[in-house]
């Protein structure tokens, strides 16, 4: 059976790997995730089968201050050694290209306990998509 | 379906297999045999989220107006984590139908998924699906 702390600890991490986020501090968010981690991202390529710190540092390359990086509604759902939980980010900040980014998407974290830590294994991120033929990504939703 | 025997991984390849097979059949009560009454769905197209059963099986209605039965809904990679009582699915999917970018496109389109489950009276439930294409602009 999981321990009470269990939730504590992982909603912990996914604080940890939001904060790291924001402040644009890679090591912190890569400290958060498994070595294996699989992760299927906002944009293109369909999925990543690694940490890509490159990616990441050259998406916080695109912000000029701090990433403002909330979750609302975040629900864990934690056994003894796999977890999962989802909830919604808004995302704002200003860009470099001088645009104000504000935006919501859904997020889906797995998480998995290794050597009794709680680590990121896999990352879901999306917006919906419109079926209106355009191809157009839902940036514009709000909860 | 029975899940009395095999590892819980069996267990769960087998329900994802049942409901993907459900999904290409239009068989709707097949397709929410296994689904929490309180399962969060986040699909490809909008609204951004869908609480409950009741919302989760609207999702399919509109489906159906863009798939048809012979067309895919394939599991093309499936990795499943699994716990005593929690557990989680990663799939890469094909559904080869009108769905997205309007006109048919040969051999459709691939999409990712991730379900979240539940162990609940020994048996495994679908909590959680996440359904997305990447955001192309």
């Amino acid at each position: 059976m999981p321990q009470q702390s269990d939730e504590a600890e992982i909603r912990a991490v996914i604080h940890a790997w939001t904060q790291g986020i924001a402040a644009k501090n890679t090591a912190m968010v890569v400290a958060q995730l498994a070595s294996e981690v699989v992760q299927f991202d906002l944009a293109p390529p369909l999925r990543v089968n690694d940490a890509d710190l490159e990616g990441l540092e050259s998406w916080f390359a695109t912000w000029r201050d701090a990433i403002g990086y909330e979750f609302s509604d975040l629900s864990v759902t934690a056994g003894a050694d796999v977890a999962f939980c989802h909830g919604l980010i808004r995302l704002t900040g200003g860009r470099t290209d001088g645009l104000e980014s504000d935006m919501w998407f859904r997020s889906t974290l797995c998480l998995r306990k290794v050597e009794g830590v709680w680590k990121i294994a896999h990352l879901h991120q999306s917006v919906p998509m419109y079926m209106d033929g355009s191809l157009r990504a839902a940036v514009d939703l709000k909860p | 379906m029975t899940q009395q025997s095999g590892t819980a991984e069996n267990q769960i390849r087998a329900l994802i297999e049942a409901w993907a097979d459900a999904v290409r059949r239009h068989d709707l009560p097949a397709i929410l045999a296994h689904h929490e009454h309180d399962i969060v769905m986040f699909d490809v197209p909008p609204p951004f989220q869908s609480c409950g059963l009741d919302a989760y099986k609207k999702t399919w209605d509109l489906f159906f107006q863009y798939h048809e039965p012979s067309q895919a809904f394939d599991i093309e990679e499936l990795a499943i984590t699994a716990g005593e009582d929690v557990a989680f699915a990663v799939l890469v999917m094909r559904c080869g139908s009108a769905t997205v970018s309007g006109p048919p496109t040969e051999g459709g389109f691939p999409f990712r998924l991730t379900i979240g489950l539940s162990k609940v009276d020994g048996q495994w439930r679908i909590a959680h699906e996440h359904h997305s294409v990447p955001a192309m602009d």
